[in-house]
């Protein structure tokens, strides 16, 4: 059963999948540890972000991959021990600017993510 | 720095990151899409957009680098606030190209600098209105002590002697007064005459002590206020080259009539290849005058006959030394160690704040300042240098 990009509880169930897993959504995925290091970055995300997936692994998130959110609506957030706020964004870095909505996701698990949808 | 550009409506075709990561909590703020910078720029900075309208050439930079505080939490409960600044120029008809920057550390330096830079004006007015003070006082000060010493000049001038004539005046006549007012009253006029002549006298004794006693407690208010005045910093501490013989010689100057009274010769010695030093060329008068004076209170002190005081300044590589050699009272060795202690003295009428005072005066100069004597009696040799 697949979870869609708002449903309520999807951080647990995106830590028990695996990468081939996080390639088949239809929104994008990136999964970092609490240092923001990117630790898997679905197939959906390299499209809207224009990133290969195979450059972002093992690289900080906000400021290699995507600078554009390093600032206190995003990358702030992720410093408070429990996340989950979804906003309207723009991605440029690689693409031209693109609209998108974001997912900012955080609580106890080993990983944090953030869910990529376009706008 | 954050870039983008955008057409005449302010639709943004191209943005970098660095530009996302400025600007887009302030669309957001604002409940904008984030595709028209010009739509933010109404809300946030709305002089901008109006330069932007204004400006009619066909390209060209229209705004150069207008500075803003923008709130980037307007819907939050803490302000977060950035100085941002902005430039916009014109490309061609149809582009315009927006460069943001955050400069809000700079921002924040340079109005710490600026704080600094107002106490520091601050801290200086401080000193010149203390040197300003100090000086208002040490005039009242000379004032205060030149009534004082005309009243006990004044003091002085009330003659006893002329009630003591009057005295052996009606003594020598008694016999004559006695056939006008009596025997017995002629006495006591004599015991009258001579009860207010004793006690005349000894109210001026004590009046004069008195009026001693606030002439020391103002020469030592002036030493403390000399003191305080080398800490203020003023223009007039500004240090120049001196040359320690013609220092020497206006001290000398500055008591020839205390020597010429006492009959003391005064003799200088010097190279004629004497080197200059750097300083504070009035302080430096100060200590040698204060020097020359304790030699010639010494020297009188001593009642000797021959009364000499001679200055011998020396020069080599390392240092200028000064020697002032007196024949006057001189001390013993046990008293040496406390000649330089504040407060200090071996005169009856003295503060001791001369000597210390002196020696940090040198000392501010790269010097040293030593006494010896040999002995009660033997006369002294103050030794001042100076390292080159």
């Amino acid at each position: 059963m697949k979870k869609s990009f708002d449903d309520a509880d999807i951080l647990n169930w995106l830590d028990k999948k695996n990468e081939t897993e996080l390639d088949e959504l239809d929104f994008g995925v990136v999964r970092m540890t609490h240092d923001n290091i990117v630790v898997a970055y679905n197939t959906t995300e390299s499209k809207i972000s224009g990133y290969d997936k195979s450059n972002t692994i093992g690289k900080h998130f906000f400021t290699q991959i995507a600078p554009c959110t390093n600032n206190f609506m995003v990358a702030e957030k992720y410093k408070e021990n429990q996340v989950d706020e979804t906003l309207p964004y723009i991605f440029t870095h690689i693409v031209q600017p693109t609209k998108v909505i974001i997912r900012l996701l955080k609580n106890q698990s080993k990983y944090q993510y953030l869910l990529v949808q376009l706008a | 720095m954050g870039l983008i550009e955008a057409d005449t409506s302010g639709k943004i075709r191209q943005m970098n990151a660095k530009g996302v990561q400025l600007l887009m909590p302030s669309f957001l703020n604002n409940n904008l899409s984030g595709e028209n910078i010009k739509e933010l720029l109404n809300i946030e900075v709305p002089e901008i957009p109006n330069l932007i309208d204004q400006f009619k050439e066909t390209s060209g930079c229209i705004v150069n680098q207008i500075s803003k505080e923008l709130n980037l939490n307007k819907n939050g409960s803490q302000a977060i606030l950035r100085q941002y600044v902005f430039t916009v120029n014109k490309l061609d008809q149809e582009s315009f190209l927006y460069v943001i920057d955050d400069i809000t550390e700079f921002y924040q330096r340079e109005k710490l600098l600026n704080e600094i830079i107002k106490e520091k004006a601050i801290e200086h007015s401080k000193f010149e209105m203390a040197s300003g003070v100090l000086h208002d006082i040490g005039n009242a000060i000379t004032g205060f002590a030149s009534y004082i010493t005309k009243i006990k000049q004044s003091i002085a001038q009330l003659d006893v002697e002329n009630l003591n004539n009057l005295k052996s005046f009606v003594q020598s006549n008694a016999g004559a007064i006695h056939t006008a007012i009596g025997e017995r009253k002629t006495n006591a006029v004599i015991d009258l005459i001579s009860e207010t002549a004793d006690s005349f006298k000894s109210n001026s004794t004590h009046m004069n002590e008195l009026i001693l006693n606030q002439l020391n407690i103002l020469s030592h208010i002036q030493e403390i206020l000399n003191i305080q005045r080398q800490y203020v910093v003023g223009k007039n501490n500004a240090r120049e080259l001196v040359d320690l013989r013609n220092v020497v010689s206006d001290a000398k100057a500055m008591i020839f009539g205390t020597l010429d009274n006492s009959k003391i010769i005064f003799n200088i010695t010097a190279p004629a290849n004497l080197r200059k030093i750097k300083g504070d060329r009035t302080k430096l008068i100060q200590v040698f005058l204060n020097l020359f004076k304790n030699s010639v209170d010494s020297i009188i002190a001593s009642q000797n006959q021959d009364k000499n005081i001679n200055v011998s300044i020396e020069n080599n590589e390392e240092r200028i030394t000064i020697l002032i050699t007196d024949n006057g009272l001189g001390f013993e060795s046990d008293i040496k160690a406390q000649l330089f202690n504040r407060g200090f003295t071996t005169k009856t009428s003295g503060s001791g704040i001369g000597l210390a005072n002196c020696k940090s005066i040198i000392e501010g100069h790269n010097g040293d300042l030593t006494l010896d004597s040999d002995g009660a009696g033997k006369g002294s040799t103050t030794t001042v240098y100076f390292n080159l």
